[in-house]
């Protein structure tokens, strides 16, 4: 599935409708951030605050060590239902220009381009470029029948 | 009217490390100087990463790691030369330490390959008494797919 990240997103809007900027929830890992496109993220909540089960994501993408102190979970909801995920990894919310979103080349992934969980590159005019999880690729392999598909009692907003 | 023959071949030479090996100069649209790379996850092995040109991320080719001798490059690392390649609809980005100017090649010294064991070539250069690879970016294209 190719993702319009922009789709249901209603920051940013110009007057004629286009999107100009776009907002991510930024996990700091090294050496490269990820971005997950914000309007996927359901809620953020201490790891405590958690009875599901959730995918530790510094497991699948960690390749350095700093981290912060404080688990986090982050629901992310997409069309495979509600996929939670856990990081260590210190979290912000940065609007990037729609322009600086870009895909990468397909050949780079060769066959495993479908169930790669990252598809697109933000590379913003000044600082450093950042990953885009694929959301949904991410919550097909997670998630693939929704089995036990956490529910969440509340829909509040990033509490960051 | 019948076709002309081509009696040259315009090609460059770029040195990896130390392999040499040739390069259709037509399929060359930049040749940059060092360019960082960043690393992608789960991508095919010659392809680790992609370069950021301009508004685009181009897929980085490290040849190094098609030659079994030779050091891949690592994360953080870079080559002092980076061409920009269009091949059909892609582009791809190839480091190199060093490039050489266009040299017009006898097309009576591109013969089929048949000595070097690079696997991306369909043919072989003779020139100063080396035979070198002359890489064909279409059979990684290919092989992608």
């Amino acid at each position: 599935m190719r993702v319009n990240y922009f789709e249901r997103d209603a920051g940013g809007q110009t007057s004629d409708g286009a999107t100009e900027s776009s907002s991510f929830l930024v996990i700091e890992f090294l050496p490269i951030p990820w971005a997950i496109p914000s309007n996927y993220v359901r809620k953020i909540l201490e790891a405590s605050a958690w009875s599901g089960s959730a995918v530790d994501l510094d497991a699948l993408i960690a390749s350095a060590h700093d981290s912060c102190a404080t688990a986090s979970v982050i629901a992310l909801e997409s069309v495979s239902g509600i996929v939670a995920v856990v990081t260590r990894r210190n979290l912000r919310l940065e609007s990037f220009a729609r322009q600086s979103v870009t895909a990468i080349p397909e050949l780079v992934f060769g066959s495993n381009y479908r169930t790669s969980n990252t598809k697109h590159l933000i590379l913003p005019d000044n600082g450093q470029p950042l990953l885009v999880l694929d959301v949904c690729a991410f919550a097909e392999h997670e998630n693939p029948q929704h089995p036990g598909s956490p529910t969440l009692s509340t829909t509040g907003d990033l509490a960051l | 009217m019948p076709a002309v023959q081509a009696i040259s071949e315009q090609l460059l030479m770029i040195t990896i490390q130390s392999e040499k090996l040739l390069v259709v100069a037509r399929s060359v649209r930049e040749v940059l100087g060092e360019k960082t790379w960043i690393p992608i996850p789960g991508t095919r092995p010659e392809m680790p990463g992609v370069v950021g040109w301009g508004r685009r991320a181009v897929a980085l080719l490290d040849l190094a790691r098609v030659f079994s001798n030779l050091s891949p490059l690592q994360p953080g690392t870079a080559r002092a030369r980076t061409l920009l390649l269009q091949v059909d609809e892609s582009s791809l980005a190839l480091p190199a330490d060093t490039v050489s100017s266009v040299m017009d090649v006898a097309v009576t010294d591109i013969r089929p390959r048949a000595l070097v064991e690079f696997p991306l070539c369909r043919s072989e250069v003779y020139l100063n008494g080396d035979v070198l690879p002359l890489f064909d970016p279409t059979l990684l294209l290919k092989e992608g797919r």
